[in-house]
């Protein structure tokens, strides 16, 4: 059986080396040709904007590396919809080229469908 | 800590032969880090080394394998986008090869 995975995002992109952790896991996954799939909530929604400036404080841009998603095969993404809304995010901020971006109103559906929940 | 001599100038290199600084990459440093894997560049393997730059430029990561070879499919089509292509440009790892010689850091990814 097909062991199906999905990675719950949800600390924002730096303070942190979570959010990072969580990134390689999801690229080690996707080059080892492991279906995964992502969720965004909570804080972690704030990885996907834009005019990230990690530069002051010596990290790379998290955001230009999920730019890189499509390359590695994951073409989709689920993002909490309560998550955008309680930060006034629009959906229109959290898009990537390439990728398209599902917001849902039920996540404890969703994960609840999965085999195996890795959560950063 | 090792140094590649180029061109009368020591360049620093970690001890798996990548570049400490990525600043120091030029053409010349290209060659020469090729020559201690046992290539020598010709065009097909220029190409592949400057898509992998911009690739690097572009996410800030350098690809593992599988995201190395959807990129170049992307941009140098199906021929080329292939992994058996890239072992033969830049064997046994095309992957980690082919950023050493373009100056970039080791894959994350890459296991």
């Amino acid at each position: 059986m097909n062991q199906n995975t999905i990675a719950l995002l949800r600390t924002p992109p730096y303070g942190s080396t979570i959010a990072r952790e969580g990134l390689e896991a999801v690229l080690a996954s996707a080059a080892m040709e492991q279906e995964i799939d992502l969720l965004f909530l909570g804080d972690g929604i704030f990885q996907l904007l834009d005019h990230q400036s990690p530069m002051e404080i010596g990290q790379k841009s998290l955001r230009r590396n999920l730019l890189a998603l499509p390359v590695f095969g994951i073409e989709q993404i689920f993002v909490c919809h309560k998550s955008l809304r309680d930060r006034t995010i629009a959906p229109d901020q959290v898009q990537i080229p390439g990728v398209e971006v599902k917001a849902i109103h039920q996540p404890g559906a969703l994960i609840a469908a999965y085999q195996c929940v890795l959560s950063f | 800590m090792r140094n590649l001599q180029v061109e009368g100038r020591q360049i620093p290199l970690d001890k798996e032969g990548y570049l400490r600084e990525m600043s120091d990459w030029n053409p010349s440093v290209a060659v020469q880090l090729a020559q201690a894997e046992g290539i020598v560049l010709t065009e097909a393997h220029w190409e592949v080394i400057l898509l992998l730059q911009d690739f690097y430029h572009r996410f800030e990561l350098s690809p593992a394998m599988r995201p190395l070879v959807q990129y170049i499919r992307q941009h140098l089509g199906t021929d080329k986008g292939r992994s058996i292509y890239l072992m033969q440009l830049f064997p046994p790892s095309p992957a980690k090869i082919a950023s050493k010689i373009a100056g970039l850091p080791k894959p994350t990814n890459c296991l």
